[in-house]
């Protein structure tokens, strides 16, 4: 590039240093606007990923809803035996276990100190393996009396193995004895893991206090995580064949649904594609912006520049060689603009991200962009601008 | 070196057509320093737009060393502005934001025609070299002219347009500029053609020109030739 031509583009720059400095600054925000919204929306997204990872892909919980959202489930006591045999028996489940539980007037300990929950479950070993879940101290319930506490309940009541718990059911208290704590489940968002499993109190779903009561839900293991829509659909169809389940649920608008961390992740992925959406319509709403702003000043420029262009043109520069001096002007400013407001907007970007503990992004491209869409967007304006010189007339030079 | 072959040019102004000149075919001849004169509104910078490739005539052809003039081919305008012309002004038409030596080497920031013979040039014209540092908003008007002059000679030009080159200046000033376009003249073999409706300057022409009945002329220099 001609070394002379750029001395004259960055020197025609220092003319009109306040309206220069105005149009860096507006790319400055521009690109500023752009480099938050892309790495606060990068970094949204990882956390919200993040907040699924304990739950396990393959495991599949059947409960009741309706069917337009089915991570809008609801726990109802109207699965049996019979419907953890149709789930088992479903193509592509490889196993499954039911979740039992009925509310009980209180819970105590401690001559009458109140624990929170009010729900007594009944679960097997095979629900805990399934959702990837410890027993961090002791052991499953074997007798009728022993029962498996969250870890929350053990820590605010400082319960632990051995300890009794007093239950009562229908105004008669029952003792019952502490055989193990479950391991503490973080807590989140997303999540096809119960999220009372932190506050459980549950017995061994074959001890008898729990044994007339159905089941609440069942657990499935998917053999094939890439079919679990499949899956869920079979399941769903084996249960449609428990007569008294359809009586029951007959005119509710509730019926059997499977919801999967697949479902989640269909779900956040069409959130997730809404938002990427917006987040390219406002880049190209602020890019869009910043440009007419740049065009409008440079158009200015050039007008008051007019004689100038027109000395330019008589001295025999060509249209090309004259463009390129209001082009490099547009570029240099963008490259100042861009620099400044990619550096702010990650800056800024990563003190939100760290105040609001999402993940912080590690994406270079993310960083980068911001910045090019800065370069391009002033290259583009100015070139825009500059073909307006074009049309400058060498005449103004000369008196009539 | 400059050729009206049939070249006539009119305004339409609504339903009114003024004729500038009608089928005019002269030639003005190279190293002569030639003036068109004329009082003011009489077309002689129409015929220096067209010779400058700023408009063209409505019909015939001119010709500038050879080439055809065409306003409307940007290319062969630019090589002809490049290599064959250099212009100057009444008002000079410096670059504010950029050095005397900066105004003066202009053209060739876009073009380099010939070898730089910067310092031969302020010779020529009178210049001081510590002039060339200065900022063009400090320096007089006479002074403004003879770096305008400069600027038009840098790239080493066969012809030397002038429109009113004196008409912003004293008389003392004229009178340094004539004698500066009879040195360049001789010193450079240059072809200078200027516009101008000073008497002074049209007797210090080896040939001049007028519009007479809306010819393009050859004229001689009388008392009584309205200039102003």
């Amino acid at each position: 590039m001609n070394k002379k031509i750029k001395k004259l583009a960055f020197r025609d720059l220092k003319v009109n240093k306040k309206r220069n400095r105005l149009t860096m600054i507006s790319i400055l925000i521009s690109v500023f606007l752009i480099s938050m919204v892309m790495n606060m929306g990068v970094s949204f997204y990882g956390y919200m990923l993040s907040e699924m990872k304990i739950s396990r892909e393959e495991v599949l919980t059947i409960a009741f809803g309706n069917k337009v959202n089915s991570l809008n489930y609801k726990y109802l006591t109207l699965y049996t035996d019979k419907d953890i045999e149709l789930v088992r028996s479903a193509e592509g489940v490889k196993s499954a276990t039911g979740v039992k539980g009925f509310g009980v007037d209180s819970i105590t300990y401690d001559n009458g100190k109140q624990i929170i929950t009010s729900t007594l479950y009944g679960i097997d070993k095979s629900y805990l393996d399934n959702l990837g879940i410890k027993i961090s101290e002791g052991k499953m319930p074997q007798k009728d009396e022993e029962v498996l506490v969250g870890n929350s309940i053990s820590k605010a009541t400082k319960l632990g193995v051995g300890d009794k718990i007093q239950v009562t059911v229908s105004g008669k208290e029952t003792d019952f004895v502490i055989s193990g704590v479950i391991d503490y489940q973080e807590e989140q968002a997303f999540n096809t893991v119960p999220s009372e499993i932190n506050q459980m109190i549950a017995v061994n779903v074959k001890s008898k206090y729990v044994l007339d009561s159905k089941y609440g839900y069942i657990s499935a293991i998917a053999k094939d995580v890439n079919k679990l829509s499949e899956t869920g659909e079979n399941i769903c169809k084996k249960l449609n064949t428990d007569k008294d389940l359809k009586n029951a649920l007959d005119g509710t608008g509730i019926s059997p649904i499977v919801a999967s961390r697949k479902d989640v992740k269909d779900m956040l992925s069409t959130w997730f594609d809404y938002i990427a959406l917006f987040i390219i319509l406002l880049i190209l709403l602020i890019g869009t912006i910043a440009s007419i702003n740049i065009i409008n000043i440079f158009a200015i420029t050039i007008q008051e520049k007019h004689k100038d262009i027109a000395v330019y043109k008589i001295v025999g520069a060509s249209q090309k060689q004259v463009r390129l001096i209001y082009v490099l002007q547009s570029l240099l400013l963008g490259v100042k603009g861009s620099v400044i407001g990619t550096l702010l907007g990650i800056i800024f970007s990563a003190l939100v991200i760290t105040i609001l503990q999402w993940k912080n992004n590690s994406n270079v491209i993310i960083y980068v962009l911001p910045f090019v869409i800065g370069i391009v967007t002033a290259f583009l304006a100015g070139y825009l601008a500059s073909r307006k010189t074009d049309k400058v007339d060498v005449n103004v030079l000369m008196n009539e | 070196m400059i050729k009206f072959n049939g070249v006539s040019k009119f305004f339409e102004d609504g339903k009114e057509k003024r004729i500038i000149i009608d089928n005019s075919s002269i030639i003005i001849p190279q190293n002569k320093v030639s003036g068109i004169i004329g009082r003011s509104g009489l077309g002689k910078s129409t015929v220096l737009k067209m010779i400058l490739g700023l408009i063209n005539p409505d019909e015939g052809t001119i010709e500038v060393d050879g080439q055809v003039i065409d306003s409307e081919n940007a290319k062969s305008m630019e090589k002809l502005r490049r290599v064959t012309t250099g212009s100057v002004f009444q008002n000079f038409n410096l670059i504010n934001s950029l050095t005397v030596e900066e105004n003066i080497m202009l053209p060739r920031f876009f073009y380099e025609n010939g070898e730089v013979r910067i310092k031969n040039l302020l010779d020529l014209l009178g210049l001081p070299s510590s002039i060339l540092g200065q900022s063009v908003n400090t320096i007089s008007g006479g002074e403004k002219q003879r770096v305008a002059i400069a600027r038009a000679l840098i790239n080493n030009p066969k012809l030397l347009l002038a429109d009113e080159p004196t008409g912003n200046l004293d008389l003392k000033n004229e009178n340094s500029v004539i004698e500066l376009f009879k040195r360049i003249n001789k010193e450079l073999d240059l072809t200078i053609l200027l516009v101008t409706h000073s008497k002074n300057m049209a007797l210090n022409m080896d040939k001049l020109y007028t519009i007479s009945d809306y010819k393009l002329t050859e004229t001689e220099y009388e008392a009584d030739v309205k200039v102003s």
